[in-house]
């Protein structure tokens, strides 16, 4: 399934928006990884990240490189809150199995209700 | 800045387009550099040359072979740092060029590739039992792995040996059966979702059976009763010391065993349980002259491997070779192994398979002082591991109480079940070893203390407890061996019936039997060792030797936690006061005298009359007191137990030792009584009309507190 990625940061830097649909495998991961180094970068012009969002409702898979591209984010942004928004059950599942569910909070929406 | 260029990480070479320089020989196998690259590096000492080769995962040809270069060579090492790799998504392998003279015990052939015998992780059998591609020109592929485990603190439990409660068990099998109700049955994942079950228990300490990547399909065939296909499912057959078996990781198709398999350590150490590995240095899964080439055959086979004059395997093992631990090289990645098991995945110790072997020089001879076991006990990053032996081998040398200990090593011990299990279907002719047993066993252990003596009665290896007191003979047609294979010496009883019936008396005395079994365990000084699913009366239905079942010979039924919820009861309670009572868990031997002077020796014998043990040849019956006072060479108080072991088949008046002082005798257990009365909660237990003496059943077994 074909791999796309955008991302937007609100006006004073304190919430990044990615959204990914298809799959992350080790190529995209890339991607993912330049997405997420671009956001903060621009985050950090505008003020500091609060909420770095992952709407994830199209993303189908995440593979190990774009798991770990995920403790890269926890590392880099250690205060911010990572939200996964809609992702799939697999994938929750995949976090949990791998101890990587402390670094993210799942939700249905956000902002949060 | 000039100071930013890094020279020594610079590329020098090309090959095909792919950039490289001399690598560090240090460590061995593959390291992703800070600076970019990725180091390799393997040592061979009699190959004339070696080859890098690169595949993207999966890929069916390699997309690279880089052949090292001359001055790539440091030693016997081949090092060499490659850019510009994508390490997710690579698989490598080494071709190794040198004689192939059997006789002289060298068998390189340049055209197999070889696994990096210190590679993190393999590819191959990510998926248990996903039919692999059989023409694959490299089946079992070493990959890289990034350590960046977020341990959030966690570190080794460090437990007091002498306060552990093993439970033995194997990672597919604890949660494979639709029963276990787990999300992914058979996997680490599985094993956290029954963190609740252990801890209701009351183990601390959880032994895995072999969770190095082997290969399941090894030597698989066809069941000849029901065509369905046996498998290696125990996984005593190791294929890379450091990589985790996929397999058993949920997360194994993404390659996230690590990190799944790092995750359920941390969570077991959150709920103070250790965590010890079962593992195999004892031979390999390369079998004999005519097994595959899949790692240290075709690297260095005179090293890896003992072999006979003539070139031929040494088989101490039982398996086709014998890996050649007391190599200095072999003893190096051994030691490397264990490192990396105990500072990058936590473990709390390992539990080493045929151990007698690893006591054995390069032509087999047993040696007084190997210097792997003493390596091993002395070694730094280990020190806080505990260290336990299978002190037996193949081969025939058997060293239950000998094996080489340095004050570090604790043994199976192989005699502590024998002698219980004897002792439970009323043999005659052991009170005098029953005695040494509960005691940590001082006639094997005199000089190491008890806690040398890892007790069991039952581990994967025979009957389980249930089937012990219910098969005299094993059943192991289902093997496919014509029930030649296992043990043939089980020591078990069948209470009168060969396997299931419906007489509610004999059905009555094989639970009784059971937690004769497991009350002895507990109240027996040394480490106690459970097997998976004694807690609930598991069966193999009279199989001893289930290392071929991937299905429900070996698969743990969970509905027999309600089937037995008197057993499971009775488990729990019996471990409960074990815990409950430091008297039980004495680090030193006892001194069988009254060194606190309080009016009793620490510990003391009985039999039917008080302080007047009957140590004669036809006797059935024991009983011991230990004294409270005495708990952990007297540095803390306890209550005083008195513990009365009826082997006789009917019931017989025991007098009661009379102790100093105003407190009385209270009945913790009676496993002659039915399920409901049989044992108490800790603390609970019930004051003992008549002080002077008791009743105890036929083939029974009953606790006293003093309190």
């Amino acid at each position: 399934m074909a791999f796309s990625i955008t991302s937007e940061v609100n006006k004073d830097g304190s919430i990044a928006t990615i959204t990914m649909v298809g799959e992350v495998d080790s190529l995209t991961a890339r991607s993912f990884k330049h997405e997420i180094e671009s956001v903060f970068q621009e985050s950090e012009k505008l003020g500091d990240l609060k909420d770095l969002v992952l709407e994830l409702d199209g993303l189908e898979f995440i593979s190990s490189a774009g798991l770990r591209v995920l403790i890269f984010s926890k590392q880099s942004k250690p205060d911010a809150n990572i939200y996964f928004v809609k992702a799939k059950e697999d994938i929750l599942d995949s976090l949990q199995k791998t101890g990587l569910m402390h670094s993210v909070t799942a939700v249905d929406e956000y902002p949060l209700p | 800045m000039i100071t930013d260029i890094r020279i020594d990480l610079s590329p020098t070479h090309e090959h095909q387009g792919i950039k490289y320089r001399r690598g560090t020989a240090l460590p061995f196998g593959s390291s992703v550099l800070s600076g970019g690259g990725i180091n390799f590096s393997v040592f061979s000492s009699t190959s004339i040359g070696c080859t890098l080769v690169l595949f993207e995962k999966n890929a069916p040809e390699p997309f690279a072979e880089i052949p090292f270069p001359d001055e790539f060579e440091i030693g016997d090492v081949y090092c060499m740092i490659v850019f510009g790799l994508d390490f997710d998504n690579l698989e490598y392998g080494y071709k190794m060029d040198g004689p192939f003279r059997p006789e002289e015990g060298h068998r390189f052939d340049k055209t197999k590739i070889l696994s990096d015998p210190y590679s993190r992780a393999l590819g191959g059998r990510d998926v248990w039992m996903a039919d692999p591609n059989w023409d694959n020109i490299y089946p079992h592929r070493s990959r890289i792995i990034y350590q960046d485990f977020d341990w959030e603190g966690d570190h080794p439990l460090e437990t007091p040996i002498e306060d552990l409660i093993i439970y033995e068990a194997h990672v597919r099998a604890f949660t494979k059966d639709k029963s276990s109700g787990v999300k992914a049955p058979g996997t680490f994942s599985a094993i956290r979702e029954k963190i609740p079950h252990l801890k209701k228990l009351g183990i601390n300490c959880i032994e895995l059976m072999p969770i190095y990547e082997f290969d399941e399909w090894e030597h698989s065939k066809e069941n000849p009763e029901t065509g369905e296909t046996l498998v290696n499912f125990w996984g005593y057959s190791t294929i890379n010391f450091f990589a985790p078996k996929a397999g058993y990781a949920a997360t194994g198709k993404f390659g996230m065993q690590v990190d799944e398999l790092k995750t359920l350590i941390k969570d077991l150490h959150r709920n103070g349980i250790e965590v010890l590995l079962d593992v195999v240095f004892n031979h390999t899964a390369e079998g004999n002259e005519r097994g595959p080439y899949i790692s240290f055959r075709g690297l260095d086979n005179k090293v890896y491997y003992m072999l006979t004059p003539e070139g031929y395997y040494f088989n101490f093992s039982g398996t086709g070779n014998t890996l050649n631990c007391n190599h200095p090289r072999v003893r190096n990645m051994v030691l490397d192994c264990l490192r990396y098991w105990a500072a990058e995945f936590h473990i709390d110790g390992f539990r080493f398979d045929l151990a007698a072997i690893l006591g054995r020089d390069q032509s087999g001879v047993p040696l007084n002082n190997p210097p792997l076991v003493e390596s091993l006990a002395y070694d730094p990053i280990l020190s806080s591991c505990k260290l336990i032996a299978e002190a037996w081998d193949a081969g025939g040398l058997y060293q239950v109480g000998s094996f080489p200990a340095y004050g570090r090593w604790g043994e199976w011990n192989g005699k502590y079940r024998d002698s219980i299990r004897k002792v439970l279907k009323s043999e005659k002719g052991l009170i005098g070893e029953l005695s040494q047993r509960i005691q940590g066993s001082p006639d094997l252990y005199f000089y190491r203390g008890p806690t040398a003596s890892i007790n069991f009665i039952t581990c994967h290896d025979g009957f389980t407890m249930m089937d012990m007191v219910s098969y005299n003979e094993k059943h192991n047609e289902a093997n496919g061996e014509d029930n030649n294979d296992g043990a043939n010496d089980n020591n078990s009883w069948n209470c009168g019936v060969e396997g299931p019936t419906d007489d509610p008396a004999i059905n009555f005395l094989r639970r009784q039997q059971v937690k004769n079994a497991l009350t002895i365990l507990m109240v027996s000084q040394g480490v106690p060792m459970l097997l998976m699913g004694d807690e609930m009366g598991r069966t193999k239905h009279g199989n001893n030797n289930t290392y071929c079942h991937d299905n429900e010979l070996n698969w743990l039924n969970w509905d027999l936690l309600e089937e037995n919820a008197d057993l499971f009861n009775y488990t729990q309670r019996i471990i409960q006061f074990r815990k409950a009572h430091p008297v039980l868990r004495s680090k030193e031997h006892f001194q069988h005298r009254d060194y606190k002077e309080v009016g009793l020796s620490d510990i003391s014998f009985h039999g039917t009359s008080a302080w007047r043990p009957d140590w004669t040849d036809d006797s059935l019956v024991f009983a011991y007191m230990l004294s409270g006072d005495h708990a952990k060479g007297g540095t803390i108080k306890d209550d005083t137990l008195y513990i009365a072991i009826n082997m006789y088949w009917d019931g017989l008046e025991f007098e009661l030792p009379q102790v100093p002082g105003d407190k009385q005798w209270h009945i913790f257990a009676n496993t002659s009584m039915p399920a409901g009365k049989d044992i108490s909660e800790v603390g609970a237990e019930i004051l003992l009309e008549d002080q002077h003496k008791i009743v105890i059943g036929g083939r029974s077994i009953v606790i006293l507190v003093n309190k």
